[in-house]
């Protein structure tokens, strides 16, 4: 739960006790991630259509009835939904340049933060699947990602580090009877 | 009699009791830290227990579920953050009673009203369940398919920016939930030659990806942001405030029963819907509604307990869950080899009354953890999210291994993460991707056995009218998606500013 959305709960009371809807604006990138959204649906569309077309009657009751009515609900919603949004501003809309846009968009999409933490997760999940151990890269990854999102007290973070692993073999692994991975 | 013969089975398994008590103390805790949610701690919790025993796992999930709704209004009332969605409205009267230094009285009815609203839940749930159970046996495919669109509907539309954003992302999971080998004709829907997808993609994997990694994703792009604390030294339950508010805790408490009990409408709703009844109600609050009226705690906190008892009727019921923590203890109970629906009851009463019993337990639990503890509390509270974080990232990573012991599912799980990271980013709702997914079977089944019946979509579309119950539901169905339209909220406003304008006026004139 977030600050902003603590912000818009008495809009949101007012909403679900029965208020006019307050004027909506979008964020940086929303009307791109309809987009996207439209055009991964009309993908899945066709596709749908295709398999349709090759099962043998009865067609509506076939393997491809509900993937296709899916299809066409997410692509036609999502399409309205990103024409509706042309209506509306979002915080890019006043940028000129391409640059500031750009800017904006991964400024809001895609903080540093959370694509740093995105990569570490990816090495981490690569790291397992060659067969290095849980118990190597686990606390490299938990201590890295401490140390960079704490940005600080690089050897307290050793001994919270030691406390997790504690924790996760004793619960886990020892209580729980989970194989790690 | 039979009922209290299966009700004291809990009893000759005293670690069952055990269980739910772990289970109450670490939701109450999971709710409590901003940041994490009832919804994800279940989901993690159903990989964890799988290898266990049926009633253990049950028991430690229904703890964690009953802690988890009431602990997130302890932050909400100290830090002004709600630790669970369903402590939104609590913070809106909470934290201005704290600020006023009233955060244990606060607290104090926060719990009392937490737990009369579970117990009235259970009554709910103890009563209602085996008559709605009876009529549900005369169900037909229509009315299954019917229940399941309504639980995509309100869960999409009710906790989202638009009912639109609703309906894509059910649809997004029902076409999720396609993916894979056909049960019933071996046909391969979007596999592309990959192997991993001919078993479909694993709802348990998508589950923790959807509501774990994604929200730790969320929380790390809000790492800075710092709660205002406030000093409590003890929670004082106040009983003459629930003397006198009772029929307040009652109206809300109803309400909150019948809001779980609709598929896919949860605490969240429950509670701000609870806040705004009593808005309208309370005519004369010692306090004003939003400057620390103690109605403004007591009503949402009544309700979001008792959606408990309520989301478990059409759970256990009908296989439809009634908010996002049941749709995950379906997937638990079909995981142990249950299946929810009309004959659960009647092939399983001892499970229907287990579920009772650690509610019961967990009501108990729920006052005595939630008026003690305090001092843990608020150092638990203040672990940093830099800490928290990584840890369920890493909590994430060993349940999505732990069903198959499978590092692919671990990929699998940060892909569904980072999909969630944009739905929450770009504000669509993530709980009807992963309830499309765990219908995705209900409904494909009842979809095709409703065409084979009828021969025709037509005809199975015009048997709703065949039957009272499919009349009962599809009126519900036009009404509920009429209650969100703007046309409506509209004119709810419109009546609502003409009442108060009444008011003005006699308040003015007697004066």
């Amino acid at each position: 739960m977030d600050a902003d959305t603590l912000k818009n709960t008495e809009a949101e009371i007012e909403n679900y006790g029965g208020a006019e809807q307050a004027p909506v604006s979008l964020k940086s990138g929303e009307r791109g991630f309809s987009l996207v959204l439209c055009l991964v649906g009309l993908f899945f569309l066709i596709q749908s259509i295709a398999m349709w077309n090759q099962v043998s009657e009865p067609k509506l009751s076939s393997a491809a009835a509900l993937p296709l009515f899916c299809s066409a609900a997410w692509t036609i919603l999502a399409l309205w939904d990103f024409l509706g949004s042309l209506r509306m501003k979002s915080p890019l809309s006043g940028l000129k340049s391409f640059k500031e846009t750009a800017k904006g968009l991964l400024g809001y999409v895609f903080p540093k933060t959370v694509v740093v933490m995105i990569a570490a997760i990816l090495v981490y999940c690569v790291a397992l699947m060659f067969h290095i151990s849980f118990y190597i890269a686990t606390p490299i990854f938990l201590w890295g990602s401490m140390s960079y999102l704490m940005r600080d007290n690089y050897v307290k973070n050793i001994l919270w580090t030691a406390i997790l692993i504690a924790f996760i073999i004793v619960v886990f692994q020892i209580l729980f009877g989970v194989v790690m991975p | 009699m039979q009922e209290l013969s299966y009700l004291s089975i809990l009893f000759t398994q005293p670690y069952l009791i055990f269980l739910v008590a772990v289970g109450t103390c670490a939701g109450v805790y999971v709710g409590a830290i901003p940041g994490l949610s009832g919804t994800m701690a279940v989901s993690l919790m159903v990989s964890f227990t799988f290898s266990w025993e049926t009633n253990s796992a049950l028991a430690l999930m229904i703890g964690v579920y009953v802690g988890a709704v009431y602990g997130g209004s302890r932050s909400a009332i100290l830090l002004n953050i709600p630790g669970a969605p369903a402590a939104v409205a609590t913070s809106l009267d909470g934290y201005p009673l704290a600020k006023k230094g009233l955060a244990g009285e606060a607290m104090g009815i926060a719990t009392t009203q937490s737990v009369i609203g579970t117990v009235i839940g259970i009554i709910g749930l103890a009563f209602c369940a085996p008559l709605v159970s009876k009529i549900a046996l005369n169900f037909k495919s229509i009315d299954y398919l019917m229940l399941a669109f309504m639980g995509l509907m309100m869960v999409g539309s009710l906790g989202s920016k638009s009912m639109k954003r609703g309906i894509v992302a059910g649809a997004i999971g029902l076409f999720l939930g396609c993916v894979g080998v056909d049960a019933q004709t071996a046909v391969k829907r979007f596999t592309y030659d990959i192997v991993y997808l001919n078993s479909g993609v694993d709802f348990t994997v998508a589950m923790i990806g959807f509501f774990g990694a994604s929200e730790a994703l969320i929380q790390m792009s809000e790492i800075d942001v710092k709660a205002i604390k406030q000093k409590i030294s003890r929670i004082i339950p106040s009983w003459s405030i629930t003397k006198k508010h009772f029929p307040l805790t009652l109206r809300s408490s109803i309400l909150g029963v019948l809001v779980g009990a609709l598929p896919g409408a949860g605490g969240d709703i429950a509670a701000l819907l609870a806040y705004d009844q009593a808005k309208r109600t309370v005519k004369n609050p010692e306090v004003p509604f939003g400057e620390g009226a103690v109605e403004g705690i007591i009503a949402p906190e009544s309700a979001n307990n008792a959606v408990i008892g309520g989301a478990f009727i059409p759970m256990l019921c009908l296989g439809i869950p009634g908010d996002a923590i049941t749709a995950i203890m379906i997937s638990a109970l079909t995981i142990h080899g249950l299946r929810p629906g009309p004959n659960l009851l009647s092939t399983t009463p001892h499970l229907f009354w287990l579920i009772v019993g650690c509610l019961i337990f967990g009501a108990a639990f729920l006052l005595l953890f939630g008026l003690t503890g305090i001092k843990a509390f608020t150092k638990i509270v203040e672990i940093p999210k830099g800490i928290l974080m990584p840890l369920i990232l890493i909590l994430s990573v060993i349940g999505s291994f732990a069903i198959r012991n499978s590092v692919y599912d671990i990929l699998w799980m940060f892909g569904f993460g980072v999909l969630g990271y944009f739905f929450k980013r770009f504000e669509y709702p993530v709980a009807p991707v992963v309830l499309g997914i765990i219908l995705s079977t209900l409904f494909e089944d009842n979809y095709r056995r409703g065409v084979l019946l009828e021969s025709s979509i037509s005809g199975m579309l015009l048997s709703v009218f065949k039957s009272p119950i499919s009349i009962f539901l599809f009126v519900l169905i036009v009404v509920l998606t009429g209650s969100q339209s703007n046309w409506y909220k509209n004119w709810r406003k419109r009546k609502d500013d003409e009442l108060f304008a009444k008011r003005a006026a006699k308040d003015g004139q007697a004066g």
